[in-house]
């Protein structure tokens, strides 16, 4: 179980399973320059193991998942072109939309703005029912800028993503459940074990059928419905042909 | 309640009430040119006048919208409320296409909007056999966002508006620009102009506000700052 100090993160092994926690307990897991620097490198080693088959994303302590982005340091940028370089040059948002293997958020308590986006970038979002969602980019006169206003749009609609991002209005977790922020609710006590059991189930199952249907997914989302059925034949061609080539090896050896 | 209806002591709000296409437009003209307007608001029942056209108009202002809605929402009405960004709607209202069933094609965004806001499926239930669906089921499809009671008289929609008027003049806009211009990208595509808005906002004074105001643990004073000025 091997452990790696971060400042702001902590990433432990357990088998195929990546546990990454946002680990600020002390300001509800607020989203800082360290953090994503800390996350840049824990997602990076994720992506080269092959050895982990499932990342399970939480936030450390009592109060929440995590409180948005720390506006302590904000208004810090040297300028619009640094900010802009900066933005696509450690693209941890990016980096954990594009992992090929499944990514499940577990929140407890508040889950704010990057918080939100964190967990919209994740498969599969389960939530203990004293969660607390909402995005108040605006009420400080900023955006939404970690994908939430596309995310947020994809995930419940156009009509209530306008509504949440304009207002900043909070959601419980019940009814984020109802408008499909969450997939799952479950009581606050049983979020570590229920999660766990979501990400030993993924990391039991093959990894390339899992990263086809991410695939598949996302060409749902990107492709018209004739492109994307192309995809989605050749995915599945594929991934039979590798199981024919593993039999093969398997009757035949490969000495 | 006709025409300009702005309350005397809040000017960032522009109150639409429709009654006619002139009117209409030049209140159009003013939230899209007066800087001091920071949210409309729109109500909207089936008495509202509506013409092919309004609904195109009003998804072009760049300040949020706010529709509030009561009786029968339908068609180019519904249309109408279709082109605002939020959707509040009195308990008992009801919402209905039924230009299809009276040999028409809806012509100002019904069959493009519909589906966007309240789905693939209950779009084209509604599009083909002009169903009629109530304030809970608008709801439960996010047609709607919020449900008020009866005879709210447009009170809910301008708690939301106020609510709106509150926030970041430029970031209200730049939400609504990122989300509703974003649909029509691929997700790369609409990330980049994500970012590129949340990095054009760096130049906002209100931007600065926020975050000074965050630091000192105090709420914004966005427009009251205007006031004073």
């Amino acid at each position: 179980m091997p452990t790696h100090p971060f400042e702001t993160v902590l990433y432990q092994k357990c088998g195929p399973v990546a546990h990454v926690v946002l680990n600020r307990p002390n300001v509800i897991n607020a989203f800082n320059v360290q953090m994503r620097d800390d996350l840049s490198e824990v997602l990076a080693a994720i992506r080269w193991d092959s050895d982990v088959r499932v990342l399970l994303l939480r936030g450390a302590g009592e109060r929440g998942f995590c409180a948005g982005a720390d506006l302590t340091e904000f208004g810090t940028a040297p300028s619009q072109m640094a900010a802009r370089q900066a933005r696509w040059e450690r693209d941890i948002f990016g980096d954990l939309r594009d992992l090929k293997i499944p990514t499940v958020a577990a929140m407890h308590g508040h889950v704010v703005g990057s918080g939100v986006e964190l967990a919209l970038l994740c498969d599969i979002r389960i939530a203990a029912n004293n969660a607390v969602f909402s995005m108040p980019e605006t009420y400080y006169g900023l955006i939404a800028a970690a994908g939430g206003t596309q995310l947020l749009r994809m995930a419940i609609g156009q009509g209530r993503a306008l509504h949440m991002l304009l207002t900043g209005k909070s959601i419980g977790a019940s009814e984020a459940h109802d408008i499909g922020l969450v997939q799952r609710v479950v009581l606050p006590t049983e979020l570590e074990t229920e999660s766990e059991k979501i990400v030993r189930k993924l990391g039991s199952n093959d990894p390339r059928l899992l990263a086809a249907t991410k695939t598949a997914l996302a060409a749902a989302r990107d492709l018209s419905l004739l492109d994307g059925l192309a995809r989605e034949r050749r995915l599945s061609i594929m991934l039979d042909r590798i199981s024919e080539a593993i039999e093969h090896t398997s009757e035949h050896g490969t000495h | 309640m006709r025409g300009l209806n702005q309350s005397s002591s809040d000017n960032r709000i522009l109150t639409i009430t429709v009654s006619d296409l002139v009117t209409f437009k030049s209140l159009c003209e003013i939230a899209k040119t007066d800087p001091t307007i920071r949210c409309v608001a729109i109500l909207l029942s089936e008495e509202s006048y509506v013409e092919p056209g309004m609904a195109s108009l009003l998804g072009s202002l760049k300040i949020p919208v706010v529709a509030g809605l009561s009786g029968r929402i339908d068609n180019g009405i519904l249309e109408l409320a279709l082109a605002a960004d939020v959707r509040v709607s009195e308990l008992g209202t009801t919402f209905a296409m039924k230009l299809a069933q009276n040999g028409r094609l809806p012509s100002d965004g019904g069959t493009q909007r519909l589906p966007r806001i309240a789905g693939h499926g209950l779009a084209t239930d509604m599009l083909l056999t002009g169903r009629r669906i109530s304030a809970e089921e608008a709801l439960r499809a996010g047609l709607v966002t919020l449900l008020v009671p009866v005879n709210d008289n447009g009170q809910g929609a301008a708690r939301i508006a106020e609510e709106i008027a509150e926030h970041g003049q430029a970031a209200g806009k730049f939400t609504k620009e990122a989300v509703i211009e974003g649909a029509n990208m691929s997700l790369d595509q609409s990330l980049h102009l994500e970012a590129d808005l949340a990095i054009l906002l760096h130049t906002d004074p209100e931007r600065a506000e926020g975050i000074e105001a965050f630091k000192e643990n105090r709420p914004p004073a966005f427009w009251s700052r205007d006031r004073e000025t």
